[in-house]
């Protein structure tokens, strides 16, 4: 890299100046900037920012009034509901299909479906549900004309938080059967021998080895599934409408008209999203990196 | 021994059960269009809907240009990064985490604030709906080029054509394209997927497109929005279906994860 | 009388049959070898004894007493594994010490113990390792350890060392048999390896096709093996077709050439088997039997150099010693090959 001359003009070539290389990227830079940095830089300035554009920390402190605060929470309840359902239920499913022996056809069965339940949400997810446990739905129906039970009055409402749940978790264990169908593979048959023939029951191998081994797979898939249902808009619009005042139907609604009745707000609640999803990305790597040292 | 199977029969026939229950009854559902029968009435209206054609036009054409625009940005930056920048790979990684850290209604306000006023006033152009639908379907590209890329010794093979005399355009169009087709067409099925229904974006930047129709026609309609929902159940199972089927025999080739919701 | 004792064991896998009619009577303390190429009903034999695996028919006793209906974690057998099997998530320590906690030992006998073990593998200071910090080689040790530790009745080891490099492989091997002896454990060991079943074993089992070939001592497989299949797969072999001439006095044709081996063998045409390294080059009054040929290759392989010799339709393998002293013919010059009778193994 210094200034020995050279006459090869190959080797000049490959001495392009350090930057050189860089240039090749430039286009996806600039779209990148463009349209990922520059928004949401935007909204971390619109967060600090009053209605005439000066710095102000009001924002930030206004998200902790009571109806923003209960915003967040039930948000967070969705989520954390449908990401530890999602996580029990999917890893008993991966179970199942993985070391519970089934047969290989089922296997392939279950996770070509995942892969479609978990890409099929939003609004034709939400008229499914809609069509099926609503008020008018076929299994309220059925369960209402055949077998005499009346899901309504005994409390169940399918606009309500546990009919998001129940709706949530039909992208939410689907998506976990496939994240954790390769862990569990990666679960050797060794271990379980092993440990049996050291003397230890099933449930003792699953306390000391299997969970334990596990458990960096499951926490982090349980936070992706958190994150996953964070920040869902699509099937919470369609389902409820806006009834249930999750964060993303707050900023949606904000964003149609100035319900807040203050612009700079709505930022903030958009910048208090991201810092719960950064919250989650962290810990997603920092747990990845672990289970990835013990499940080669 | 038997005692485990039992319970693996137990779990997966809970879990089919909550998979199809849903489906079967929307299926049932959207046959009951007509008071007393039966039947495919309300398929028949959808179809009849000239909205429905539209919207469901429009959303193709964005997904196209969502596709095309997507690739074209990505793939050559990928290789490109492959072969002379290995050190940038955190960076592209980073932003195709970057949609996971940022929801999509997240996004769509940020775009909204920088793109409705000059100096760049491109609110009311679909260039700003299809650049959003590309850093949603972003993740998704990037994963499956990156395993193509992967898959194959793409040093090795640019070398081994340049010695053989070959210059960037064959290398690219003859060699590199050829061994990344599985890849690509999963990156083209699952960008489509994702764009076809998409309602955050659409209807936050107010485009007449399918998310927004489908959401309309909910409003107001019972049994048309059940026949939508089995058509796009199905519509979504052809596209991944088609994932698999072109991916099939490939080992450590995941279809893509999770949509936008 | 046998401490590990198996009857007529039988396991089939659907329709195919991976163990058929297995009996064998192990001794108390005695290393004993399977061996065999792949799907020759080894492992699966290993697995029974183990527990993974249930027989369709037969018995397995341990001490006398019958285990076939046993699970694993009732039988009291140690197992080490190919890939090691060490639990990822657990330190050394913690992983020799599992079976003695999930047996409910005191804390400090489980120290006491521990610290035996890891002096027992020279790997006192690797204590708080994890599996994924150590190489494959001490990993396994560890493994070896963490199946002691229980005081098991037997010792199971599944091609313990095949998934190490060479050098290793020779120094773990020693490793084991000397542990073996101290303990004095009972010990079955599976191996495709006939070089690591010679070196270790008090007797070997080889198998093929999910049934027994021969049982015996190392020195009785290779210098007597019971028939083709052994003494092939056994060491390098010289096959050559004969013709027996006089099947009492043990006069046979190869090759146009008279051979003499020890009578009686069986008659008609039979293979005569060869160890190169029973083979000489030239005329020595104690070789009774000479065969011509022509020297048509020189492969040195270190500590000695073998000798290919085309006798008309076949090579021959001649290995002799690299001695300082050593001369060749050149190579296409005629040669003679001369070799005892007692060198001569003759199978149908």
């Amino acid at each position: 890299m210094d200034s020995i001359p050279v006459c090869n003009g190959k080797a000049r070539a490959s001495r392009l100046p350090a930057f050189g290389p860089w240039l090749g990227l430039l286009p996806f830079l600039l779209f990148a900037l463009a349209f990922m940095l520059l928004p949401c830089g935007s909204i971390l300035v619109g967060s600090f920012q009053d209605a005439s554009g000066h710095f102000t920390f009001a924002n930030i402190a206004h998200l902790g009034r009571a109806s923003i605060l209960s915003s967040f929470l039930v948000t967070i309840e969705v989520s954390a509901v449908t990401a530890l359902g999602g996580t029990v239920l999917g890893f008993l499913l991966a179970y199942a299909i993985t070391l519970g022996k089934l047969p290989k056809e089922l296997r392939s069965m279950l996770l070509t479906f995942s892969g479609v339940a978990s890409n099929f949400a939003g609004v034709p997810l939400a008229f499914a549900f809609i069509a099926t446990m609503g008020r008018m739905g076929m299994v309220t129906f059925v369960l209402k004309s055949v077998f005499g039970i009346n899901l309504y009055e005994a409390g169940f409402n399918l606009y309500s938080f546990w009919g998001l749940c129940l709706t949530y978790l039909y992208f939410q264990l689907p998506l976990m059967v496939l994240i954790i169908t390769p862990s569990l593979d990666g679960a050797r048959r060794e271990w379980r021998e092993a440990s049996e023939s050291l003397g230890a029951s099933a449930f003792q191998y699953w306390r000391h080895v299997a969970l334990p081994i596990l458990m960096p797979s499951l926490l982090s898939s349980m936070i992706l599934l958190f994150g996953n249902a964070f920040g869902a808009y699509a099937t919470a619009y369609a389902l409820t409408g806006g009834l249930l005042n999750l964060v993303p139907i707050l900023i949606g609604a904000q964003i149609q008209g100035d319900v807040l009745h203050d612009p700079n707000l709505g930022y903030a609640l958009a910048l208090g999203m991201v810092a719960v999803m950064v919250l989650c990305i962290v810990a997603y790597q920092l747990l990845q990196r672990r289970s990835s040292r013990w499940i080669a | 021994m038997i005692k485990r199977r039992g319970w693996s029969w137990f779990w997966f026939f809970l879990g089919a059960l909550y998979f199809l229950v849903p489906l079967l009854g929307t299926f049932l559902f959207s046959l009951r269009g007509k008071r007393g029968a039966l039947s495919f009435f309300a398929y028949s209206r959808v179809f009849a809907d000239s909205q429905f054609l539209q919207t469901f036009s429009f959303s193709f054409k964005m997904a196209l240009l969502t596709i095309v625009a997507g690739i074209a940005l990505t793939l050559p930056t990928m290789i490109w990064v492959h072969l002379r920048l290995p050190k940038a790979k955190p960076i592209l990684e980073a932003c195709s985490l970057l949609p996971f850290v940022i929801p999509p209604i997240v996004l769509v306000f940020g775009l909204i604030r920088i793109y409705s006023g000059p100096p760049f006033a491109l609110a009311s152009s679909p260039l700003l709906l299809v650049a959003g639908y590309i850093v949603l379907s972003f993740p998704y590209i990037y994963r499956a080029i990156d395993a193509g890329l992967r898959s194959m010794d793409l040093r090795g093979l640019t070398e081994a054509a340049h010695s053989l005399g070959a210059g960037w355009g064959t290398i690219l169009f003859r060699i590199v394209l050829p061994n990344m087709r599985v890849s690509l067409l999963s990156a083209v099925f699952l960008t489509f997927s994702i764009v076809i229904g998409e309602l955050t974006l659409a209807v936050m930047l107010a485009w007449p497109a399918f998310g927004p129709y489908m959401a309309l026609m909910g409003r107001d309609l019972a049994y048309e929005p059940a026949a939508l929902a089995i058509l796009s159940f199905l519509l979504t199972w052809g596209l991944i279906g088609l994932i698999q089927f072109a991916s099939r025999g490939i080992t450590g080739h995941s279809t893509g994860l999770g949509g936008t919701h | 009388m046998a401490f590990l004792e198996m009857k007529n064991l039988v396991k089939c896998f659907g329709a195919a049959t991976a163990v058929e009619n297995f009996s064998l009577e192990i001794r108390e303390g005695e290393f004993m070898s399977f061996l065999g190429g792949s799907g020759c009903g080894k492992t699966t034999t290993l697995r029974m004894i183990a527990g993974f695996e249930q027989p369709t028919e037969g018995s397995i006793r341990i001490g006398g007493a019958e285990v076939s209906n046993l699970p694993a974690n009732k039988r009291g057998v140690g197992m080490v594994f190919q890939n090691y099997a060490l639990f990822p998530n657990m330190t050394v320590h913690k992983n020799i010490a599992f079976g003695l906690m999930v047996m409910g030992w005191k804390t400090a006998d489980i120290e006491h113990r521990v610290e035996e073990m890891l002096a027992l593998i020279h790997m006192e200071e690797f204590r708080e390792r994890y599996p994924h910090q150590m190489s494959g080689g001490q990993q396994q040790r560890v493994a070896l350890a963490r199946a002691l530790a229980p005081k098991p009745k037997i010792l199971l080891l599944d091609e313990p060392l095949s998934a190490l490099d060479a050098k290793i492989r020779t120094r773990l091997r020693e490793e084991i048999r000397a542990i073996q002896r101290q303990m004095g454990i009972t010990t079955v060991y599976v191996t495709h390896d006939q070089e690591e079943a010679l070196s270790l074993s008090d007797r070997i089992v080889v198998m093929r096709a999910g049934k027994i070939e021969q049982v015996g001592t190392p020195f009785e497989i290779y210098n007597r093996p019971a028939n083709a299949f052994v003494a092939s797969f056994i060491g390098t072999l010289n096959i050559l077709d004969a013709h027996v001439v006089d099947a009492q006095r043990g006069q046979l044709l190869v090759e146009g050439q008279e051979v003499m081996a020890c009578g009686p063998v069986p008659s008609g045409q039979v293979k005569l088997s060869l160890r190169p390294e029973m083979l000489s080059l030239g005329t020595h009054p104690s070789n009774e039997n000479q065969l011509r040929g022509q020297l048509s290759n020189v492969i040195f392989l270190g500590s000695i150099v073998r000798l290919v010799i085309g006798t008309g339709s076949r090579e021959i393998f001649l290995d002799t010693f690299n001695t300082p002293k050593l001369e060749l013919p050149s190579v296409g010059s005629p040669v003679s090959i001369g070799f005892p009778r007692e060198a001569c193994l003759v199978m149908e």
